[in-house]
């Protein structure tokens, strides 16, 4: 999964993040807390690339982890997955999509 | 503007009541959902109807607006209501179809303006009290036209479960002394649907469907281009057998897909997130992400902040 504007591959555990409101603060904050879900999620099992765009976390599984897609149809999980980011100031959470091609 | 007028199919008696709980045709399931004080609540509203004698109704083809009409074409005959249709590029085609197809069934007489709050810039700009302006725009060309057609009232389906929560559009019907009974009777958005199955109209199980600009943050304007494309998207969800609430909120390269929690659950296996990937990509969004929290009505004023999450 490549970040916005990236051209090269992201490894797990890595965070983006997309400014909002444009301040160093903002954009520090946001990158903080994308690298910070990515590891909360990391303890549930779920390595995934976590881009930060405002309130919203788009998640995205490492290289290789698509299979952690799957467990996410397990609603205790995926109730941990969003109780994270909500703990972590995000209002919604969302997964990317990819096509078959990935 | 439109006028295009419906004639009631149907015989009316002038004498219809509110069914009570020995009279309703329907499987003692059904029977067994309602409580006394919903069939009283019905036969107060054909009363409140009754003494306003015409009414003019905001018609969106939705489950309170479509239950309202059929009430009050019960209570009053197709002479003296009439329900008003407006249209816009916020407006899904989809649900005007749903609105055309009730009133056809039912033989509600129809009238249809066209609304035009997209050239409205405060509105365009996407405020947080949007629906205001939107409103504003809408009672400001349905009135004349209640006006002109005779009608006493002009209605909306505003109902008790609506008055909580970020609700800027009420302050446009106040303004213009729109009437909400369905909320003014203390109707709950369950009873309705209880009530529309009851009458067997179509629309008792159907989701919440508000207009199109409700997929946009607040701050994103409101254009065309836009709307056309949460459309398309959403279109083809729907195509692909998704059911229930339906979202595709517009986070710019983004379409962020909410779905009601039992449908999350289907389409999170994986091949099946592909295809609804696929399908919002192929609407003109570049990427496609799926809520992992569900379907939230009103979700993007959790976003903003306008409400508390």
């Amino acid at each position: 999964m490549n970040g916005p504007g990236e051209d090269g591959p992201i490894g797990a555990g890595k965070a983006v993040v997309v400014p909002d409101s444009g301040t160093r603060d903002a954009l520090a904050d946001g990158a903080d807390r994308a690298g910070a879900l990515s590891s909360a999620l990391a303890t549930l099992g779920m390595h995934c690339i976590v881009e930060a765009r405002g309130s919203l976390a788009v998640v995205s599984p490492a290289d290789g982890r698509q299979a952690s897609v799957a467990s996410l149809t397990d609603h205790a999980l995926r109730d941990a997955v969003v109780n994270a980011a909500h703990d972590l100031g995000f209002t919604n959470i969302a997964l990317e999509l990819r096509g078959e091609d990935g | 503007m439109r006028y295009v007028t419906v004639m009631t199919s149907l015989p009316f008696d002038g004498g219809t009541d509110a069914p009570d709980a020995d009279s309703i045709h329907a499987p003692a399931s059904v029977r067994d959902e309602l409580h006394s004080g919903t069939i009283a609540r019905e036969a107060r509203l054909v009363g409140w109807l009754r003494e306003q004698r015409s009414v003019a109704i905001g018609f969106s083809g939705g489950v309170d607006s479509s239950y309202l009409a059929c009430v009050a074409l019960d209570a009053l005959g197709p002479e003296h209501v009439l329900a008003v249709i407006g249209r816009s590029a916020t407006y899904p085609a989809v649900q005007w179809k749903r609105a055309r197809s009730v009133a056809d069934r039912f033989g509600i007489p129809v009238l249809e303006v066209d609304t035009d709050e997209l050239h409205d810039p405060r509105y365009a700009a996407n405020p947080t009290n949007r629906c205001y302006f939107c409103k504003s725009e809408l009672w400001s060309r349905v009135l004349p036209v209640a006006r002109a057609q005779g009608m006493n009232v002009v209605l909306d389906g505003t109902n008790a479960d609506d008055l909580h929560g970020h609700r800027p559009g009420r302050r446009a019907a106040d303004e213009q002394g729109v009437r909400s009974p369905l909320a003014e009777l203390g109707f709950s958005k369950e009873e309705i649907r209880v009530l529309s199955r009851i009458r067997d109209i179509p629309t008792w199980s159907q989701p919440a469907s508000p207009c199109l600009a409700s997929r946009l943050p607040y701050g994103t304007a409101v254009t065309p281009e836009r709307l056309e494309r949460i459309e398309r998207a959403e279109s083809a969800l729907r195509a692909l057998g998704i059911a229930g609430d339906l979202r595709v909120r517009d986070h710019g390269e983004v379409g962020r897909i909410e779905l009601g929690r039992a449908e999350l659950e289907q389409w999170l296996v994986p091949a099946r997130a592909a295809a609804i990937g696929d399908a919002v990509r192929r609407a003109g969004f570049d990427r496609a992400a799926l809520d992992l929290g569900g379907f939230r009505s009103g979700s993007l004023n959790t976003l903003a902040g306008v409400v508390e999450s």
